[in-house]
């Protein structure tokens, strides 16, 4: 900072160079004297506010078209597929496992056959059932425990890295325990998903607690909202984008834990998992080969539809570019 | 004219104050291995007096505003803040459009704004109004006189990323005033803006101070700025944070902060607030 000598009331005339010093070393006209007294041609705070808002304005670049944006995602994806589809036909073409692998164009036509069989929607609508049953299982563990965690500092230091040390585990792991407890029964891949997949969920849910700005918190408490309204208009909206990271994340375990119950519990021959364990012992390969397209199909429809919640919830949030 | 000779550092008699901290202490931690961040601290703050905080880091600025918001309590002494307008003394918020029984004390303005991300800028202002229970309509109604009012008109339903730095803060200011506090804490709301968009604020802040009249507590630690401001200067010693000296700044309203009266009382409070800080020297 500029240190002046002081002056007296009455010096108006001061220099140019002192008058328009700034404290924080900003450029300044400094050609006029006497600027200490506003000046006739000064605009008004209305005015100059509008501009420097306008100046701050013309920065925003407009988004691409949707139908631009879409192929410039979709075009990468087609070729990755291509070089898949060229593997296997070469791999057909060179004889590799001539009993077992058929072109890829059999097992399309299986794939639109099955497509037309109501025995494949029903198993999709049984493996869909299960989904949504465990899934919903699986956020109410995953959010109960997680913020408890987060808010209770004694079942932190108890079970906070044991949750995170869950989450490496495969979720095949826990087959043995599921089977175990309840036999074959749906309710074996149900504690698989959660077991597998909360973790993730819970993890979302401390880290999102955690990570609320301070200042939020303060500036939540300065404006009124205490306890449950605190958590309500504060710590949970700014612990969201974190906490849809955990159910995204959360979802794709519990898929994981889904398929690998319904492949070896062997609860119901009719969901996915199971057509395509009936597929494998009669040694059909177009069929299980479209019924693993299916699952894979299914799951990354599921993440697609995650990743476009969260890019808009972060888009709002101000937390991607543009 | 400039008024530039210390004065004590408690009010005169007069109109009873909207806040007043008595022999106030504040450490953190415990007793042996704490740090005093405040000593001893004795100040009155008229209502509607515009008093601006100086002191270099350390000097326990954002403790003191804690304190005065009910979010912290002193170790030792007492603070107490003036419910509102409720007194009647000298109608601070009597211009103010709402009129609640339930307003928050204090309102706050942090350096960063504080805005609510997942809220539009008129909902972020709504808020305090919805945490009290006022209306959709009539909250709908306020936060548009609001926004037009700090010069926001149109720009309600952006979210605050979109804003710029001194837009954001102008948002922050209009939700401060829809909690119609009577009480304005400021911890150095405009230190992260360039000095275009700063100066600005300057005008808007004290054109908005006197219109409605409302108490304001403005820590800085540009010297220049406090001048520029305040109705008074209060000095703080930093490690621990004690009065160090009171400067009224007796110049006539509205202000510019390049005039040279301006200039020679901050060259004054600087001196005195570099003394304060070599003391510190090893």
């Amino acid at each position: 900072m500029p240190v002046e000598p002081p002056m007296t009331a009455d010096e108006h005339d001061v220099p140019a160079s002192m008058a328009g010093a700034r404290p924080d070393g900003g450029s300044h006209a400094g050609s006029v004297p006497g600027r200490a007294s506003a000046g006739p041609a000064a605009p008004s705070l209305d005015q100059a506010l509008a501009g420097l808002d306008a100046l701050d304005e013309a920065g925003h670049r407009a988004r691409d078209r949707l139908s631009r944006r879409l192929w410039r995602a979709t075009w990468p994806k087609l070729i990755a597929f291509g070089i898949i589809l060229l593997v296997w036909q070469i791999a057909v073409w060179a004889h590799w496992r001539p009993y077992i692998l058929q072109t890829p164009s059999a097992v399309a036509r299986q794939l639109w056959e099955l497509l037309g069989t109501s025995l494949f929607w029903q198993a999709c609508w049984a493996t869909a059932q299960q989904a949504v049953v465990g899934y919903a299982l699986v956020i109410i563990v995953g959010g109960i425990v997680g913020t408890a965690v987060a808010r209770v500092a004694v079942l932190r230091a108890g079970i906070g890295s044991l949750i995170t040390g869950m989450q490496t585990m495969p979720s095949v792991l826990w087959y043995p325990l599921a089977f175990m407890v309840f036999g074959q029964n749906a309710k074996a891949i149900v504690l698989m998903m959660v077991l597998g997949a909360a973790p993730a969920v819970a993890n979302g849910f401390i880290s999102g607690i955690d990570q609320v700005p301070p200042v939020l918190l303060r500036a939540g408490r300065i404006l009124g909202a205490r306890g449950l309204s605190l958590e309500r208009h504060v710590v949970l909206p700014a612990a969201f984008p974190s906490v849809l990271g955990g159910l995204k994340q959360g979802w794709a375990f519990a898929w994981h834990a889904l398929m690998a119950g319904e492949f070896l519990i062997l609860v119901n021959p009719l969901s996915l998992g199971g057509r395509t364990v009936n597929a494998l012992t009669q040694n059909d390969f177009p069929v299980v080969v479209a019924m693993m397209i299916v699952i894979v199909f299914i799951g990354i429809m599921v993440d697609v539809a995650f990743t476009r919640v969260d890019t808009s919830v972060r888009r709002r949030y101000g937390l991607l570019d543009a | 004219m400039t008024a530039v000779t210390p004065a004590p550092t408690t009010w005169p008699a007069g109109p009873a104050p909207s806040i007043r901290l008595s022999g106030v202490s504040k450490r953190h931690g415990d007793a042996t291995s704490g740090v005093v961040a405040l000593q001893d601290i004795s100040l009155d703050v008229a209502p509607g007096e515009f008093v601006c905080l100086v002191g270099a880091s350390g000097c326990g600025k954002t403790t003191l505003l804690n304190l005065v918001a009910g979010l912290d309590r002193p170790s030792v002494g007492t603070v107490e803040v003036a419910t509102a307008a409720a007194d009647g003394s000298g109608a601070p918020t009597a211009k103010a459009p709402v009129r609640q029984s339930g307003g928050t004390a204090s309102a706050m303005l942090f350096q960063d704004s504080a805005l609510f991300p997942w809220l539009t800028v008129a909902a972020n202002v709504e808020l305090p109004l919805r945490l009290r229970s006022v209306g959709k309509t009539e909250r709908r109604a306020v936060a548009d006189d609001l926004l037009d009012r700090v010069h926001l008109g149109g720009f309600g339903s952006k979210r605050p990323h979109e804003l710029s730095g001194g837009m954001r803060q102008r948002a922050a200011l209009a939700r401060a005033l829809a909690q119609d506090a009577g009480l304005l804490l400021m911890d150095e709301p405009f230190g992260a803006l360039d000095a275009i968009t700063r100066d600005l604020l300057h005008d808007e802040l004290e054109s908005l101070w006197m219109d409605r009249g409302f108490t304001v507590l403005f820590v800085t630690h540009n010297v220049r700025e406090a001048a520029r401001l305040g109705d008074r200067i209060v000095l703080l010693t930093s490690r621990p944070g004690r009065v160090a000296a009171s400067f009224p700044v007796g110049l006539d309203r509205p202000r510019r902060i390049d005039s040279a009266e301006i200039a020679g009382l901050a060259a004054m409070v600087t001196d005195q607030l570099r003394s304060e800080v070599g003391r510190h020297a090893r």
